[in-house]
Protein backbone atom coordinates (compact mmCIF):
# COMPACT_ATOMS: atom_id res chain seq x y z
CA UNK A 1 0.00 0.00 0.00
CA UNK A 2 1.30 3.33 -1.05
CA UNK A 3 1.66 6.45 1.17
CA UNK A 4 -1.65 8.34 1.16
CA UNK A 5 -1.74 12.21 2.67
CA UNK A 6 -4.36 13.95 5.04
CA UNK A 7 -4.94 16.06 2.18
CA UNK A 8 -5.15 15.13 -1.65
CA UNK A 9 -6.16 16.66 -4.83
CA UNK A 10 -9.22 15.73 -6.34
CA UNK A 11 -6.59 14.05 -9.57
CA UNK A 12 -4.66 11.72 -6.85
CA UNK A 13 -7.84 10.51 -5.33
CA UNK A 14 -9.59 9.37 -8.11
CA UNK A 15 -6.36 7.75 -9.28
CA UNK A 16 -5.83 5.93 -5.88
CA UNK A 17 -9.72 5.82 -4.65
CA UNK A 18 -9.58 2.63 -3.74
CA UNK A 19 -6.17 2.66 -1.14
CA UNK A 20 -7.71 6.17 -0.05
CA UNK A 21 -10.84 4.63 0.91
CA UNK A 22 -8.99 1.43 2.86
CA UNK A 23 -6.88 3.66 4.64
CA UNK A 24 -9.60 5.97 6.01
CA UNK A 25 -11.70 3.15 7.18
CA UNK A 26 -8.79 1.55 8.87
CA UNK A 27 -6.73 4.41 10.41
CA UNK A 28 -9.49 6.42 11.08
CA UNK A 29 -8.00 9.64 9.75
CA UNK A 30 -10.12 11.69 7.72
CA UNK A 31 -8.47 12.99 4.23
CA UNK A 32 -9.35 16.12 2.56
CA UNK A 33 -9.75 16.63 -1.17
CA UNK A 34 -8.54 19.43 -2.96
CA UNK A 35 -9.89 21.05 -6.17
CA UNK A 36 -7.97 23.72 -7.79
CA UNK A 37 -6.23 23.92 -4.28
CA UNK A 38 -8.74 24.47 -2.32
CA UNK A 39 -10.21 22.13 -0.03
CA UNK A 40 -13.21 21.37 -0.67
CA UNK A 41 -14.59 17.90 0.72
CA UNK A 42 -13.41 15.54 3.45
CA UNK A 43 -13.30 11.88 3.63
CA UNK A 44 -14.01 9.90 6.92
CA UNK A 45 -14.65 6.99 7.94
CA UNK A 46 -18.90 6.16 8.44
CA UNK A 47 -17.91 4.37 11.90
CA UNK A 48 -14.59 5.30 13.28
CA UNK A 49 -12.35 2.03 13.92
CA UNK A 50 -12.26 0.73 17.26
CA UNK A 51 -9.12 1.21 19.02
CA UNK A 52 -7.24 0.97 22.24
CA UNK A 53 -6.26 4.20 23.74
CA UNK A 54 -2.90 5.41 24.18
CA UNK A 55 -0.99 6.02 27.11
CA UNK A 56 -1.12 10.10 27.06
CA UNK A 57 -5.04 8.92 26.32
CA UNK A 58 -5.49 7.20 29.28
CA UNK A 59 -3.58 9.21 31.61
CA UNK A 60 -5.88 12.29 30.48
CA UNK A 61 -8.97 9.89 31.19
CA UNK A 62 -7.46 9.20 34.30
CA UNK A 63 -6.87 12.67 35.52
CA UNK A 64 -10.09 14.03 34.29
CA UNK A 65 -12.04 11.60 36.01
CA UNK A 66 -9.83 12.21 39.62
CA UNK A 67 -10.84 16.22 38.86
CA UNK A 68 -14.76 15.17 38.78
CA UNK A 69 -14.10 13.73 42.34
CA UNK A 70 -13.48 17.65 44.04
CA UNK A 71 -16.33 18.84 41.82
CA UNK A 72 -19.05 19.63 44.47
CA UNK A 73 -22.47 17.22 43.68
CA UNK A 74 -25.88 18.50 44.38
CA UNK A 75 -27.16 16.66 47.63
CA UNK A 76 -29.57 13.76 48.04
CA UNK A 77 -29.47 10.67 46.44
CA UNK A 78 -30.86 9.37 43.32
CA UNK A 79 -31.21 6.40 40.75
CA UNK A 80 -30.00 7.26 37.53
CA UNK A 81 -31.97 4.58 36.06
CA UNK A 82 -35.13 6.28 36.77
CA UNK A 83 -33.47 9.58 36.25
CA UNK A 84 -32.71 8.83 32.59
CA UNK A 85 -35.66 7.34 31.87
CA UNK A 86 -37.19 10.66 32.89
CA UNK A 87 -35.19 12.42 30.52
CA UNK A 88 -36.85 10.09 27.57
CA UNK A 89 -40.41 11.00 28.57
CA UNK B 1 -23.82 2.64 34.53
CA UNK B 2 -22.15 5.68 33.54
CA UNK B 3 -23.86 8.69 35.45
CA UNK B 4 -24.30 5.88 38.53
CA UNK B 5 -19.63 5.93 38.37
CA UNK B 6 -19.03 9.31 38.48
CA UNK B 7 -22.08 10.25 41.07
CA UNK B 8 -21.67 9.01 44.05
CA UNK B 9 -25.08 9.87 45.78
CA UNK B 10 -26.32 7.56 42.98
CA UNK B 11 -27.97 4.53 44.49
CA UNK B 12 -25.57 1.85 42.82
CA UNK B 13 -22.30 3.86 42.66
CA UNK B 14 -20.19 1.86 44.18
CA UNK B 15 -21.40 -1.41 41.70
CA UNK B 16 -20.67 0.92 38.59
CA UNK B 17 -17.42 1.90 40.28
CA UNK B 18 -16.02 -1.68 40.76
CA UNK B 19 -17.62 -2.48 37.20
CA UNK B 20 -16.10 0.72 34.77
CA UNK B 21 -13.04 -0.19 36.62
CA UNK B 22 -12.91 -3.64 36.30
CA UNK B 23 -12.71 -2.93 32.22
CA UNK B 24 -9.00 -2.25 31.25
CA UNK B 25 -8.35 1.61 30.94
CA UNK B 26 -7.30 1.42 27.41
CA UNK B 27 -10.61 -0.45 26.19
CA UNK B 28 -13.14 1.94 24.66
CA UNK B 29 -16.55 2.00 25.71
CA UNK B 30 -18.88 1.17 22.71
CA UNK B 31 -21.74 4.25 23.22
CA UNK B 32 -24.24 5.52 20.67
CA UNK B 33 -23.56 9.03 19.69
CA UNK B 34 -26.97 9.85 21.81
CA UNK B 35 -25.12 8.50 24.80
CA UNK B 36 -23.69 12.01 25.01
CA UNK B 37 -26.55 13.64 24.89
CA UNK B 38 -28.40 11.44 27.45
CA UNK B 39 -25.53 11.87 29.82
CA UNK B 40 -25.50 15.78 29.92
CA UNK B 41 -28.91 16.06 29.54
CA UNK B 42 -29.38 13.87 33.03
CA UNK B 43 -26.86 15.64 34.87
CA UNK B 44 -28.51 18.98 33.48
CA UNK B 45 -32.18 17.65 35.09
CA UNK B 46 -30.73 16.57 38.28
CA UNK B 47 -29.35 20.36 38.95
CA UNK B 48 -25.23 19.63 38.73
CA UNK B 49 -23.21 22.55 38.24
CA UNK B 50 -21.31 23.57 34.84
CA UNK B 51 -18.24 22.67 36.46
CA UNK B 52 -19.27 19.15 36.41
CA UNK B 53 -21.29 18.96 33.38
CA UNK B 54 -18.31 20.56 31.25
CA UNK B 55 -15.95 18.16 32.77
CA UNK B 56 -17.74 15.22 31.83
CA UNK B 57 -18.38 16.77 28.67
CA UNK B 58 -14.59 16.92 27.41
CA UNK B 59 -14.81 12.43 29.58
CA UNK B 60 -18.21 11.77 26.99
CA UNK B 61 -16.09 12.94 23.68
CA UNK B 62 -13.04 11.86 24.50
CA UNK B 63 -11.84 8.30 23.14
CA UNK B 64 -12.73 6.21 25.94
CA UNK B 65 -16.17 6.71 25.18
CA UNK B 66 -16.21 5.33 21.06
CA UNK B 67 -19.30 6.90 19.49
CA UNK B 68 -20.99 5.35 17.11
CA UNK B 69 -23.26 7.35 14.68
CA UNK B 70 -27.24 6.48 14.54
CA UNK B 71 -26.82 5.17 11.52
CA UNK B 72 -30.06 4.07 9.40
CA UNK B 73 -29.06 0.14 9.60
CA UNK B 74 -28.37 0.50 13.63
CA UNK B 75 -32.03 2.22 13.58
CA UNK B 76 -33.55 -0.38 11.73
CA UNK B 77 -32.12 -2.90 13.88
CA UNK B 78 -33.25 -1.53 17.16
CA UNK B 79 -36.45 -1.56 15.25
CA UNK B 80 -36.52 -4.72 15.28
CA UNK B 81 -35.41 -5.29 18.65
CA UNK B 82 -37.92 -2.42 20.27
CA UNK B 83 -40.79 -4.90 18.36
CA UNK B 84 -39.31 -8.47 19.33
CA UNK B 85 -38.77 -7.19 23.01
CA UNK B 86 -41.21 -4.46 23.43
CA UNK B 87 -38.40 -2.28 24.81
CA UNK B 88 -38.50 1.94 24.47
CA UNK B 89 -36.80 3.09 21.23
CA UNK B 90 -33.84 4.76 23.66
CA UNK B 91 -33.33 1.50 25.18
CA UNK B 92 -33.45 -0.86 22.28
CA UNK B 93 -30.81 1.44 20.09
CA UNK B 94 -27.99 0.43 22.82
CA UNK B 95 -29.22 -3.11 22.60
CA UNK B 96 -28.77 -3.05 19.03
CA UNK B 97 -25.64 -1.49 18.99
CA UNK B 98 -24.41 -4.48 21.74
CA UNK B 99 -25.87 -7.02 19.40
CA UNK B 100 -23.94 -5.46 16.74
CA UNK B 101 -20.68 -4.87 18.43
CA UNK B 102 -20.67 -7.91 20.21
CA UNK B 103 -20.43 -5.92 23.41
CA UNK B 104 -21.20 -6.50 26.94
CA UNK B 105 -24.97 -4.75 27.41
CA UNK B 106 -23.49 -2.76 30.79
CA UNK B 107 -26.87 -1.10 32.19
CA UNK B 108 -28.54 -1.39 35.92
CA UNK B 109 -32.73 -1.34 34.05
CA UNK B 110 -33.74 -4.40 35.35
CA UNK B 111 -36.83 -4.30 32.82
CA UNK B 112 -34.01 -3.94 29.48
CA UNK B 113 -31.82 -6.81 31.46
CA UNK B 114 -35.14 -9.09 31.81
CA UNK B 115 -36.19 -8.49 27.95
CA UNK B 116 -32.94 -8.38 26.39
CA UNK B 117 -32.12 -11.92 28.17
CA UNK B 118 -35.49 -13.43 27.13
CA UNK B 119 -35.06 -12.53 23.67
CA UNK B 120 -31.68 -11.79 23.00
CA UNK B 121 -29.61 -14.47 25.13
CA UNK B 122 -26.78 -14.07 22.99
CA UNK B 123 -26.15 -10.69 24.05
CA UNK B 124 -24.23 -10.59 27.44
CA UNK B 125 -25.61 -8.76 29.94
CA UNK B 126 -22.69 -9.51 33.00
CA UNK B 127 -23.30 -10.35 36.24
CA UNK B 128 -25.24 -7.09 38.63
CA UNK B 129 -26.54 -7.08 41.76
CA UNK B 130 -29.57 -4.99 40.35
CA UNK B 131 -31.34 -5.30 42.88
Amino acid sequence: MGHIDNIMPLSKVKATLSEVVRTVSKTGAPVVITVDGQPVVKLVPATPPLRQLSSAEVAAYRALTHALVRVPRKKGSFDAVRLVGEGRR
Amino acid sequence: MYISSISPLEVHHEQALQLMRSIPEDQPFVVPSLFRLEVVSALARRGESKELRDTVKVLVHGPRFHAVPLSDALLENAQEIAEVAALRAYDAVYVALARETKAHLLTFDREVRTRVSRHFPEISLGELDTG
